[in-house]
């Protein structure tokens, strides 16, 4: 080792030497102390090399350039104890600079005494060791790269020891975590800890993965779950790190319980649509792009489009015919944004593939598919089939028309023949006043009245059969406002004769509006104001009141009389077709009336019912629903 | 002396026909009948009315169910016919129906009565059709 400075300088001739070493040679520090170790002098050296400005350097305890270790074991007191002793003392090593980075020197104590041999401080000479100091900041640099990137990532990060035993793995312990190991891991890392004693029921799994890359020192990337850590579920990279023996192995994680929980709640839902669209009976499809390009579609569409493939091709070559009514919709949702609701939209095309396009009708919604910035990208179609729901009711209305054409046949052929019969029969009886004996005469009148009996009866039923008829077709009915109260009115007038004849009280409350047809409606009321007029008790003034109270929705209706009543275990008979409770020659009848008004009220969603005891007055009830407003 | 109304009755029922007589002789008029059974025979008797030289009726009654050619056919032709086309037409019929009558009146009768099923009343058709006439 070169003497850098010679021994025993003596204080006050430094100066010009000083700075010369000071000045001209870069990796030299130099600097003084006193006796007892505090610094006395400053040059930039100190402050190049050491990083001190004077201010923080003068006066200092020359322990501050120490390390802890070198402090410690009182190093910097025993190079000048040697130093004094000596005279000089040489020092190697690391030393701190300010900025706590090592610096590594060579240099010597060298104890200053006055010229009686009395020790005044020490001079201090360091050559920097450049070429260590540079691969120690190297070092440094990379561990602290690595520590700031162990303590900054955000993955969970530690080291774990593994032990086992003939290549078993018995357990594992963290021996260094990361900040962000707690954060991915909220149990914490409780490091030291041997798992098995921390998590009993800790997934075998894991301890195997372990053990396969301390033993390989093949690093794995898996994914895992682990039931005693709270069921999370983790992203993790095992790497070994040091030598094998040493059975450390590195492990990044991460903690993606949320991700995985929402990619399988994304995937259940997923799952649960696609079991709704399959199976749906509506069939659904969804058409992209202007060139309504279809995108998806479920069974029940393919099977509206019998054996055509479908998904990825243009609409317009799966379903060449389709007209132009639906292109128009197909166009409106896509220029306006706005939802289509078609109802037995007619949609003529070759559902079964043979070539010839059919009549098929539909319930259809076209619903406009709009990208996150809100523009139309395509259309999804819901339908329904309702071809044969149409065909139903055409058919349907066919045979009420074929009904209504017989029923206008009945009325008119039936009654033709009945005429003739009825005409002639009185003619019989005028002109049996030419007989000859009185006796046959009153014969012939007697039996002539029976044609006559049976000729009108036959037109009562024609025309009560007629009338039934009309309540079952007119399918296309349409449920309205009637007013109760006008409904009477016409009823009233048409029963005026027979109310006055008879003498009959008819009161009525407030009626409301209900729904269903006011002629219709009148009917009813005609019918049970004939009833109530026709069975009265002899002897005795008919009194009819109708009323009306809301039950719940509806209406109830009531017609009471004072009448002869009937025993109220027929109540429900009385309402089929020609069920009547009495003979004809004590009160004629059809056995229709009620007949006719159960099927009007029930037409309007009411029911009908009486109740009634013999001698008592009969109640005939019947409910509609109250009015729209 | 007068002359005897001329009338052409298009109706195939005998029963009928024979109570239109009584009818209009309950009423008085002095008549005398072509009774057509069915409305291609009527249109025959029609056709000699304007190339034969036959005189033209002075009142026609014509059931609406003629067979062939109904009540309402025959008045179409009848009221394009050049000689009889502003005579009275009288469409008789058992039907009430609504559409029977408007489909009679589109067709141009003078007036649609139907047929009573009670003897009294089927009189009355005398009664009309002396007041046709007499109008």
């Amino acid at each position: 080792m070169t003497h850098l400075v010679p021994p025993d300088i003596p204080v006050g001739q430094d100066t010009p030497l000083h700075e010369l070493l000071i000045s001209e040679l870069g990796d030299v520090l130099a600097f003084r102390t006193d006796a007892a170790g505090l610094t006395t002098d400053w040059n930039p050296g100190v402050e190049r090399i050491l990083g001190y400005r004077k201010a923080e350097w003068m006066g200092q305890r020359v322990h501050l350039i120490f390390t802890p270790d070198d402090r410690a074991a009182k190093k910097p007191e025993r190079d000048m104890a040697k130093a004094a002793r000596e005279g000089r003392a040489p020092t190697v090593g690391p030393y701190l600079r300010k900025d706590g980075r090592l610096l590594f020197v060579e240099g010597a104590v060298v104890a200053l005494k006055d010229p009686h041999g009395t020790l005044i401080g020490f001079y201090n000479v360091m050559r920097d060791l450049a070429e260590r100091n540079q691969a120690e900041a190297a070092r440094r640099q990379s561990e602290e790269t690595y520590r700031d990137l162990f303590n900054g990532i955000d993955q969970g990060f530690c080291i774990i020891e593994v032990m086992m035993e003939s290549g078993e793995p018995l357990d594992y312990r963290v021996i260094e975590a990361n900040p962000a190991f707690e954060k991915q891991s909220p149990q914490g890392n409780a490091e030291g800890r041997w798992i098995r004693e921390r998590y009993p029921n800790h997934e075998e799994r894991w301890f195997e993965i372990y053990r396969d890359v301390a033993l390989t020192g093949e690093p794995i990337r898996f994914q895992e779950r682990s039931k005693d850590l709270e069921a999370l579920w983790f992203d993790v990279y095992a790497f070994r790190i040091g030598p094998p023996q040493q059975k450390h192995v590195g492990v990044i994680f991460t903690n993606i319980t949320d991700r995985k929980n929402s990619e399988q709640a994304l995937r259940y839902s997923v799952e649960r649509v696609e079991q709704v669209l399959a199976q749906a009976p509506v069939a659904i499809v969804v058409f992209r792009g202007p060139e309504f390009v279809i995108e998806l579609a479920n069974p029940s569409y393919q099977a509206l489009v019998h054996g055509r493939e479908l998904v990825g091709r243009r609409f317009a070559d799966v379903v060449p015919e389709i007209g132009d009514d639906v292109w128009a919709v197909f166009h409106h949702v896509m220029d306006t944004g706005e939802a289509a609701v078609r109802e037995e939209f007619y949609v003529p095309y070759d559902q079964d593939g043979d070539g010839i396009v059919e009549d098929h009708w539909f319930n259809v919604v076209y619903h406009p598919l709009r990208e996150s910035d809100g523009t139309v990208s395509g259309l999804v179609t819901v339908c329904i089939e309702v071809t044969a729901h149409i065909r139903a009711r055409q058919d349907l209305e066919l045979v009420n028309r074929g009904l209504e054409e017989f029923a206008h046949v009945a009325s008119h052929d039936l009654q033709e023949p009945l005429r003739m019969v009825r005409c002639y029969a009185q003619l019989l009886i005028e002109s049996s006043g030419d007989d000859a004996t009185q006796v046959v005469t009153e014969e012939r009148r007697l039996f002539a009245g029976f044609i006559e009996n049976g000729v009108r009866r036959m037109e009562a039923l024609i025309r009560d059969l007629l009338a039934y008829s009309r309540t079952v077709h007119s399918l296309d009915l349409e449920l309205g406002n009637a007013s109760l109260e006008k409904a009477l009115g016409y009823a009233l007038s048409a029963v005026e004769a027979r109310a006055a004849e008879t003498g009959a009280v008819i009161t009525h409350g407030p009626l409301p509006v209900v729904l269903g047809d006011e002629t219709q409606l009148s009917h009813v009321f005609q019918n049970l104001l004939s009833n109530a007029l026709k069975y009265r008790t002899p002897g005795r003034k008919p009194e009819v009141h109708i009323s009306a109270e809301l039950q719940a929705e509806e209406w109830v209706v009531s017609v009471r009389d004072n009448g002869i009543g009937f025993d109220s275990k027929h109540a429900a008979r009385i309402f089929g077709l020609f069920k009547r409770l009495h003979r004809d020659d004590e009160y004629p009848g059809t056995g229709l009336g009620l007949a006719i008004c159960k099927r009007i009220v029930e037409r309007y969603g009411g029911r009908i019912w009486a109740d009634s005891e013999p001698l008592a007055g009969a109640t005939f009830h019947f409910s509609l629903a109250a009015g729209r407003q | 002396m007068r002359l005897r109304l001329q009338i052409l009755l298009g109706e195939d029922n005998p029963g009928d026909v024979l109570l239109v007589r009584r009818a209009l002789n309950e009423h008085r008029v002095e008549y005398e009948l072509h009774t057509m059974r069915d409305g291609s025979e009527a249109a025959v008797f029609m056709e000699g009315v304007e190339g034969g030289g036959l005189p033209c009726p002075d009142l026609f009654l014509l059931d609406l169910n003629l067979p062939k050619l109904d009540g309402c056919e025959l008045l179409v032709l009848l009221r394009a016919h050049p000689l009889c086309g502003d005579k009275p037409v009288i469409i008789i019929s058992s039907s009430g129906a609504e559409s029977d009558r408007r489909r009679a009146t589109d067709a141009g009768a003078t007036r649609y009565y139907q047929k009573p099923s009670d003897l009294k009343e089927f009189m009355k058709l005398g009664a009309l059709v002396r007041e046709l006439v007499e109008a």
